[in-house]
């Protein structure tokens, strides 16, 4: 008897952190690869790598949690680098307005992409597919394919500059995320999207505004497209036409890789985060083993199909 | 070798984790019976059932069918076998016709290929459902039957697999008393063709209506079986929970009935509500009653603004009112309890606080953030008022047992201030006798502290058991208005309600 209460134990541990020893293991692994692995510099650099997918993914957590997706997020951030840029360079707006005005408009998309999907009861896979070409469309009308350039200095502040040995993009992301982690879990908001994605006819059965909540989901989705369209445009130096398109897949990924995490096969903030952790890892210790990039693609796609496996099963297994 | 049992389980063990789910459990099915297992929920009836269908294996005893001992490996070596079970919750694909769902698995094709042949599948399912008795169209789709038409397909399904003893797993749950007569009928008509039948029920009129036997399980043991002519409903309650549970005056008594709180006059809406009027008074319980589909709850959902009305006045405390949003009528002070708790009462997942608070977070939150403080007091004292038995606070709400699931929803609605009525659909459906009372007990404490509220129920104990005064419904109309003297007569409500 006391047997089985340590196997019950053990099965419930390796549910819910049975992704973080595979993450520890990994880490494990190329630290004993390559020497570099586990130095400060190196664990910075995954830090900054990351943070563009941990920015995104928060702001789609919220969303998914509702039990939605949004397919919009890559070709958004990608427009809101360009919209940023073009305002600074085209319209000559002084940086701040522009970093302002940008983080409007990624809230404006999510409003557009929420209130579609909320208020005129459009499918969310379909309407944010939609609005996601919607938005790639302007941005080619926009640039014909050109990138810009010219950017102004103090810009570098979003990508390329450090603050006490840290990059700054570090800071922003653990600011964001400390805002979605505070939203999630100390809000009337969060509680509600919690509600939502557990039972949204409940929610709504008891007084809860699920059309005006999970609009408002999207909007921090938008608000994160913004924040990342900063740092990567920032980063990279330009605003390039395609810049964020591949962060889409990415970020879905993780937030898919961090519901394994926790709370068994329902998104969270903490899994997203070790999600992004994980790909990022990933990434840089093949780097450093000198593994030729496709080489990454695939073992990236196997430990997400991993990830979704292990959900799937224990999600049957809760039936 | 021939037995006059169809099934004869014998001292029948099965632990889980080391405890004893079953132990030393006998049933016994004569053939061409209807033997009715009964028992509290988590008695171990489904347990029993599921070892039967071999979806789980049994740690001792034996099982014999037709005298022969048997161990089915699982469900489909069980259908084999002959034995089926139809399920509460009925398996069936919605976007499929009759026929389609008859021959799933098993569809007969054209000579030497794979492709199905249609034509055949439909005769066939003609003919099947001729024989049957069962008056159904086989290109009918599944999402376009009524609740017990889909319940007769799933026979007609597993009988035209030959089964010759049938499990039927709280058939009756969502079906209207027309309806279920219908059903018993056809049972009947089962047992009359020699098939073996085992019926799951709380329902204690229909088991004396159709059971030849009766079989009690109590705790993961046999109370006993004995012949159902030898029983009576007060024995039967007795055997399953060891304690007297009264349907009498007890729950009603006590009751200061003031003036009209809430008044609907002509409340309409586009389908099964139709010209609905009457009174709600203070410190009174107002019953609904009626067949599925008699309008109660649609009344309701209209009144309360989750359904859009066509037309008709309602005034609270005689003050018009008029609710757009479901939002609304629960600002104004109405709460409703929904009919199904698992779909629309709770979010299961989340814990019995964040249940109790759900939709009222304004009360616990200042410019939107949580005080938890505040809340976790405020949601122990509710809970603790319907003597919510758990082991925090923080389980999580699916965690529960049915009754217990209720009153959190109860304590929920406790939670809120300002309330002026509470409105309980079917608010013991699926939980058991024991708990019933419980729930009863509880609703009446809150009427008895002036709460006016309405009870819409499918059950005429149930009604009787808390109702001063009960609307019954037909076809979205109001056929009458019973006082407590009239609605003691259960023919009388039953009357009005077919008519």
């Amino acid at each position: 008897m006391e047997k089985t209460m340590k196997n019950l134990n053990l099965a419930t541990f390796a549910k819910k952190y049975g992704t973080v020893v595979a993450f520890v293991i990994i880490c494990i692994f190329f630290s004993s690869q390559t020497e570099v692995f586990l130095t400060h510099s190196n664990i910075l650099t995954v830090l900054r790598q990351i943070s563009m997918l941990a920015i995104l993914g928060a702001g789609l957590t919220v969303v998914m949690i509702t039990g939605r997706i949004d397919l919009s997020t890559g070709y958004g951030t990608s427009l809101l680098g360009i919209f940023c840029a073009a305002l600074m360079v085209d319209f000559g707006l002084p940086m701040p307005m522009a970093v302002l005005l940008t983080l409007l408009g990624g809230a404006l998309i999510g409003l557009f992409n929420g209130y579609c999907i909320s208020y005129l009861g459009i499918p969310d896979f379909i309407g944010t597919l939609a609005s996601g070409f919607l938005l790639s469309g302007i941005n080619q009308a926009y640039t014909k394919g050109h990138p810009i350039s010219g950017l102004p200095s103090e810009f570098n502040i979003f990508g390329n500059t450090n603050f006490l040995g840290i990059p700054t993009m570090i800071y922003i992301m653990v600011f964001w995320l400390i805002i979605i982690a505070v939203v999630l879990s100390k809000t009337r908001f969060g509680r509600h999207t919690y509600a939502i994605g557990g039972n949204k006819e409940a929610a709504v059965m008891s007084g809860v505004n699920v059309k005006f909540n999970s609009m408002l989901g999207y909007v921090f989705c938008g608000v994160g497209m913004g924040i990342t369209a900063l740092v990567l445009t920032s980063r990279m130096g330009s605003a390039h036409v395609t810049a964020g398109d591949t962060y889409l897949m990415q970020a879905i990924a993780t937030v898919y890789l961090g519901g394994t995490a926790f709370k068994e096969g329902e998104p969270n903030l903490a899994g997203t985060i070790l999600g992004a952790l994980i790909l990022g890892v990933l990434k840089n210790g093949m780097t450093l083993m000198n593994v030729e990039y496709f080489y990454q693609d695939i073992a990236q796609g196997i430990v997400i199909l991993l990830a979704v496996i292990i959900t799937s099963l224990q999600r049957n297994r809760k039936k | 070798m021939s037995s006059e049992y169809a099934i004869q389980m014998s001292h029948i063990d099965k632990q889980f984790g080391g405890v004893y789910a079953l132990r030393d459990v006998s049933l016994n099915l004569r053939k061409g019976t209807v033997l009715a297992l009964l028992g509290e929920n988590g008695a171990g009836k489904s347990t029993l059932m599921r070892i039967l269908t071999g979806v789980i294996t049994k740690d001792g005893g034996t099982v014999k069918m037709n005298g022969r001992e048997i161990a089915p490996k699982d469900y489909a070596e069980a259908q084999a076998m002959g034995i089926a079970l139809v399920p509460q919750e009925l398996d069936l694909v919605n976007y499929f016709t009759v026929a389609e769902n008859i021959y799933l698995g098993r569809e007969p094709r054209y000579k030497g290929t794979n492709i199905i042949n249609f034509k055949k599948m439909y005769d066939d399912t003609r003919q099947l459902l001729e024989k049957l008795k069962i008056k159904l169209d086989p290109r009918a789709k599944v999402k376009e039957l009524s609740v017990s038409d889909q319940q007769m397909l799933a026979i007609a399904r597993i009988l035209s697999q030959d089964a010759g003893v049938i499990i039927m797993d709280e058939p009756t749950a969502r079906l209207g008393y027309h309806e279920i007569e219908e059903l018993l009928d056809y049972i009947q008509y089962l047992r009359g063709e020699g098939k073996s039948i085992i019926y799951i029920s709380h329902r204690l009129e229909e088991i004396f209506q159709i059971a030849d036997d009766i079989t009690v399980l109590r705790d993961g043991r046999l109370v006993g079986t004995t012949p159902a002519a030898d029983m009576d409903e007060k024995k039967l309650i007795h055997m399953m929970v060891n304690r007297d549970v009264e349907f009498t005056d007890e729950f009603v008594q006590g009751r200061q009935i003031g003036d009209v709180v809430l008044r609907v006059e002509n409340l309409s809406r586009a389908e099964l509500v139709k010209d609905v009027s009457f009174e709600l008074h203070k410190g009174e319980v107002l019953g609904f009653f009626g067949l599925v589909g008699a309008g109660r709850t649609e009344t309701i959902r209209s009144m309360l603004g989750v359904d859009k009305k066509i037309s008709g006045d309602i005034y609270l405390e005689g003050k018009k009112v008029d609710f757009k949003h479901i939002t609304d009528s629960i600002a104004a002070g109405i709460v409703l309890v929904p009919e199904e708790r698992r779909q629309q009462g709770l979010v299961l997942s989340r814990s019995i606080r964040e249940n109790g608070s759900l939709g009222n977070l304004k009360k616990f939150s200042a410019w939107g953030i949580l005080q938890e403080k505040k809340e976790k007091a405020v949601i122990t004292a509710c809970v603790d008022k319907v003597q919510l038995s758990r082991r925090s606070i923080e389980q999580a709400a699916g965690e529960l047992s049915g009754g217990n699931q209720q009153k959190v929803v109860l304590a929920k609605m406790l939670a809120r201030d300002n309330l002026k009525v509470y409105i309980f659909d079917e608010p013991t459906r699926g939980i058991d006798v024991g708990a019933k009372s419980e729930i009863y007990r509880l609703i009446s404490s809150f009427v008895k502290a002036g709460m006016p509220s309405i009870v819409i129920s499918s059950e005429i104990p149930e009604i009787q058991a808390l109702c001063d005064r009960v609307v019954v419904m037909n076809e979205g109309r109001v056929t009458a208005v019973l006082n407590r003297e009239q609605l003691k007569d259960s023919n009388e409500i039953l009357k009005y309600a077919i008519s």
